[in-house]
């Protein structure tokens, strides 16, 4: 199993009596594209953050790829974060100011591992395979288009060979033109890996892409529409 | 790549980053430079008399005393008499003796009149005899040696005749105009007042107020314009008198025995133990200048502060960022703090750098204006204390920005 969360139960503590997340089961097996959509206020974000290891979650088990997050130390979840999840946002993937090779290797980094450290090489060539031309990749990537942007940040999440891939309404600030390359991109690109994609978006017409298709109402009892 | 991530993101808000620079440049500037010139100022202060173990003048104040005696600061409040002299300075105790008479003036700068023994046993800094940049001391009457700040602001050259003034303003009719001095020696500079001083025997000082009464000198007495009246010049009085010990041991029996010198009231001071008295009073307002200093460099640094923090509202995707591709709290802390010593550091290079300019350019100005010599080299130890607890004091209230960051770093926009 990839992912396994159980008895889930996240609220803030400013707010007990509003749940954010309440799942009782979830899990998601090694190599499953999985797509996710459900409304904004839906727990979506929270959901991610925890998969992904930023927020413990008050009460249950998270387990990605065998590691339970959720006793893990702070410090030793961003490492695990830094090594085995990739993680692509709606916008500002990216440094604004420094430029995407810089952007990368700050990526490669925080991995901390050595069997993880690419070499320039490795760099170079995910970026020609995501179409990011040689004279952009020393310009601030603020200079750069949001198609570019976006899929400089395919290689920036891939670049220290994730296991896990979430992606959160990564193609929402893209034209339809972008957003099928970008789709097309990212299927490809993760195709080539064992990898277990998390794609969360609202819109619908993306889903035809994947083979498991859930609604966060569904995994969520804590969702807009169920009242906690 | 911390740094070149915190450098990057500096210069990617110039404008404000510029801003909270020249505020911590200038604080720097002030602190460095009030803390240079006061320990120069004392260090001018130290090193204009040394190896003098006693200063003996009529009873006052022992500031009074230290200062008009070794700074030409103010003015003594009355004489000695020569015989008085005779008596102490052959008291097989003392080694040898300098005798000073103050008085008159020439052009702005205070006259001393003396002995031969001035250039033989004077010293000043550590242990520096004075030496003679041109000509040689004065062995007759009317010939004078000029200090090396005299010569220069004044262009005399040897051989040029001069008269002097009685008393400190030069009014026309206090001129003593019938007997001009020449110059036949000129010191090498000293950076102490005796730069600023002319220097003449008693002998000429006596030959000059010869027929002088109160200040004034006598209509009706018949003098010789050509030729002076030197027949007897051993003076009558003198203003004070250096003095030396044949042993330190004996210092305080003899300034004891000055002290309670029957047939005058005499006074003797250590210029150690008075100089220390002067730092006393300086002190309050030296702490107050420290402190001021001390309250504008803060100030500039909760400036850069406040800059950062704002800076963190704008820059929350940034720090999310960050968090999420595996950075750990305590890199973005560092980040913050990284940006803020940079600027430190930027502003220190930068105050410093200003400070040996305006250094460079003031240094004439101070030491003829105020008689103080300020040294070019600033990178003392103290400084680099005081850079150090720069440092300290800019990573403290960058603590406020880079420590606000952890409460900001979970994410919540859901």
């Amino acid at each position: 199993m990839a992912i396994e969360l159980s008895n889930i139960l996240f609220q803030y503590s400013e707010q007990p009596e509003h749940r954010i997340l309440d799942i009782p089961s979830w899990k998601v097996s090694t190599g499953e594209k999985v797509f996710i959509h459900g409304p904004s206020g839906s727990g979506k974000s929270t959901l991610l953050s925890v998969i992904s290891g930023l927020q413990r979650p008050n009460r249950g088990q998270v387990s990605i790829l065998g590691s339970r997050l959720d006793t893990l130390s702070a410090r030793k979840r961003d490492r695990f974060r830094a090594q085995h999840i990739g993680y692509v946002f709606q916008q500002f993937n990216l440094i604004p100011y420094l430029n995407t090779l810089d952007n990368i290797l700050l990526a490669n980094q925080f991995s901390q591992a050595p069997s993880k450290s690419a070499s320039m090489d490795d760099i170079k060539a995910l970026l020609l395979t995501l179409n990011i031309t040689k004279k952009d990749w020393d310009k601030p990537t603020h200079h750069l288009s949001m198609g570019q942007q976006q899929r400089i940040a395919i290689a920036r999440a891939l670049i220290n060979k994730p296991q896990v891939f979430i992606a959160d309404e990564p193609t929402s600030s893209l034209d339809s033109n972008n957003r099928e390359s970008f789709m097309e991109l990212l299927l490809s690109t993760i195709a080539e890996h064992p990898i277990t994609l998390i794609f969360v978006s609202h819109d619908l017409s993306l889903a035809s892409h994947f083979h498991r298709v859930e609604s966060l109402n569904d995994i969520n009892q804590c969702g807009e529409s169920v009242s906690c | 790549m911390l740094i070149k991530l915190a450098r990057k993101s500096l210069s990617e808000r110039k404008n404000s980053v510029l801003l909270s620079l020249i505020a911590m440049t200038v604080s720097i500037f002030v602190l460095l430079g009030v803390e240079h010139i006061r320990q120069q100022t004392k260090a001018s202060f130290t090193h204009a008399v040394s190896g003098v173990d006693l200063i003996v003048g009529a009873r006052t104040g022992s500031l009074n005393l230290l200062l008009y005696s070794v700074f030409r600061i103010g003015a003594p409040t009355n004489n000695i008499r020569w015989e008085t002299y005779q008596t102490i300075a052959n008291n097989p105790q003392v080694k040898w003796t300098i005798p000073i008479s103050l008085g008159d003036s020439h052009r702005g700068f205070r006259v001393l009149g003396t002995t031969e023994d001035y250039f033989e046993h004077f010293s000043y800094g550590q242990q520096h005899h004075l030496a003679l940049a041109q000509g040689t001391a004065f062995k007759q009457p009317f010939e004078l040696v000029l200090g090396a700040e005299v010569a220069e602001k004044l262009d005399y050259k040897l051989g040029d005749k001069l008269t002097l003034a009685h008393g400190i303003a030069a009014t026309r009719h206090s001129l003593h105009t019938d007997n001009p001095f020449t110059v036949v020696g000129i010191l090498q500079a000293t950076g102490t007042p005796i730069d600023q001083t002319l220097h003449v025997s008693l002998q000429s000082l006596e030959a000059i107020h010869k027929h002088w009464q109160s200040g004034i000198p006598l209509p009706h007495q018949a003098r010789n314009k050509n030729k002076p009246d030197t027949t007897d010049l051993t003076p009558n009085n003198i203003t004070a008198f250096f003095l030396g010990l044949n042993s330190k041991m004996t210092t305080f029996q003899v300034q004891n025995a000055i002290n309670n010198y029957p047939q005058e009231p005499l006074m003797a001071i250590l210029p150690g133990v008075a100089l220390s008295e002067l730092w006393q009073m300086m002190r309050i307002l030296e702490n107050t200048l420290i402190l001021v200093s001390i309250l504008v460099y803060f100030t500039a640094c909760l400036g850069m502060s406040s800059m950062l923090l704002s800076s963190m509202r704008e820059r929350k995707k940034e720090m999310q960022l960050l968090r999420v591709i595996g950075a750990p709290t305590y890199f973005l802390f560092g980040l913050i703090q990284v940006e803020a010593l940079l600027i430190t550091l930027l502003a220190v290079l930068l105050g410093i750098s200003l400070l040996a300019t305006s250094l460079f350019f003031l240094q004439d100005y101070l030491l003829t204006t105020f008689s103080v010599y300020i040294s070019m080299n600033i990178l003392t130890g103290q400084t680099l204390y005081a850079v150090m607890a720069m440092f300290g004091a800019s990573f403290f209230v960058s603590l406020i920005p880079s420590l606000g960051h952890y409460g900001e770093s979970n994410i919540k926009n859901d």
